[in-house]
């Protein structure tokens, strides 16, 4: 890869700042583009079915799981138990294990505090900022904490809007945003793929030949989690780094 | 559904995406891991990524109802030039205005 692709690839993470909150900060833009439609879906979906604002506000901040929350709003409507909502979300929500895990090898010099901030705020989409930015070299832990905290408020405020905002926007679609967190993931994988050569790219495709298989046959809860120890696995036998 | 149920279900839920996010990074890091696991841990990022959007592009589906496999649809059309852009200027904000771009533009034109 050329200097001139590097650089690019530094200036779209904002890695010129020099200010590590503001760099993470900046960092967070793009994905907040991504994700504040689903937050505002989540909030939407909240009303419409129900929840008080502060049962809406009050799954964002503390669950702070977009795939869950939807999930959970469902089966709440759907009357399903406690037990089995609480387990579904563990089930999605097991995936953060593999990311967290992937991220600790770069944190070796971070306290017990940072490495709790960092996993507590993790997402899918500052997990994989962070993936990028570590591996660039920029384990700034204020960096990440920041990023991670713009994200958090962010997510609790699209949930809240789009409770607010109700029934006004009808037709979200219509303005493309229903396409933003695919076009975000995208975005996301193009980067790691450019970094981490042919494993990556047989790890992404059988990653995401297993989760659709999955879905299909039902087992949704599953898909993501099973599709990346696939993936990976398949990317570390295939692959030669 | 009654209000003490939701926050039952939300302190339930807390837990259990707290748990899985901090634990293995309290337990981790400063741990000499072999390299091959490093390795593998390093191609956990790509697979997720796709393993997220993979569903997300090929099977349209509403939040209540089960998936609907369709070719063709307007999610695919509209993550070609959102591919393209990604892979070309490696811009996160670019991939995102693309394809949100792309995804309204279609829908205006079918």
């Amino acid at each position: 890869m050329g200097n001139k692709e590097n650089m690019q690839k530094h200036a779209s993470v904002g890695f010129s700042q020099a200010n590590p909150v503001l760099r993470g900060a900046k960092r967070s833009l793009p994905v907040l583009l991504g994700f504040m439609p689903v937050g505002m879906a989540y909030g939407l979906l909240a009303q419409q079915l129900g929840l008080g604002l502060w049962d809406t506000a009050g799954m964002s901040l503390f669950v702070f799981a977009g795939a869950s929350q939807l999930m959970a709003l469902s089966m709440l409507h759907g009357g399903a138990s406690v037990a089995a909502i609480v387990g579904a979300t563990f089930v999605i929500n097991f995936r953060h294990v593999l990311m967290a895990a992937s991220l600790s090898p770069m944190l070796r010099v971070w306290s017990k505090w940072h490495c709790a901030l960092l996993g507590g705020m993790l997402t899918d989409e500052s997990f994989a900022i962070h993936s990028v930015c570590f591996a660039e070299g920029d384990t700034d832990p204020a960096a990440a904490i920041s990023l991670n905290c713009v994200i958090y408020v962010a997510w609790t405020a699209a949930g809240c809007a789009g409770y607010m905002l109700g029934t006004l926007i009808e037709r979200p679609e219509a303005w493309g945003i229903n396409f933003a967190l695919p076009a975000m993931f995208i975005g996301l994988l193009m980067s790691m793929l450019d970094t981490r050569g042919r494993p990556a790219l047989i790890a992404a495709l059988c990653g995401g030949a297993v989760s659709v298989a999955l879905v299909l046959a039902g087992a949704e809860s599953w898909a993501t989690l099973l599709g990346a120890l696939a993936g990976a696995s398949a990317g570390y036998a295939k692959g030669e780094a | 559904m009654s209000v003490s149920k939701t926050w039952v279900v939300i302190i339930g839920m807390t837990l259990a995406t707290l748990l899985p996010r901090v634990i293995p990074l309290l337990l981790l890091p400063g741990r000499r891991m072999p390299r091959g696991i490093e390795r593998w841990l390093s191609l956990v990022a790509p697979a997720i990524m796709a393993a997220l959007l993979a569903p997300e592009l090929l099977l349209v589906r509403d939040t209540l109802e089960g998936p609907a496999f369709s070719l063709f649809n307007l999610n695919i059309l509209a993550a070609v030039p959102t591919f393209w852009v990604a892979w070309k200027t490696k811009s996160l904000f670019g991939a995102v205005a693309t394809g949100i771009a792309a995804s309204a533009l279609l829908r205006l034109a079918l």
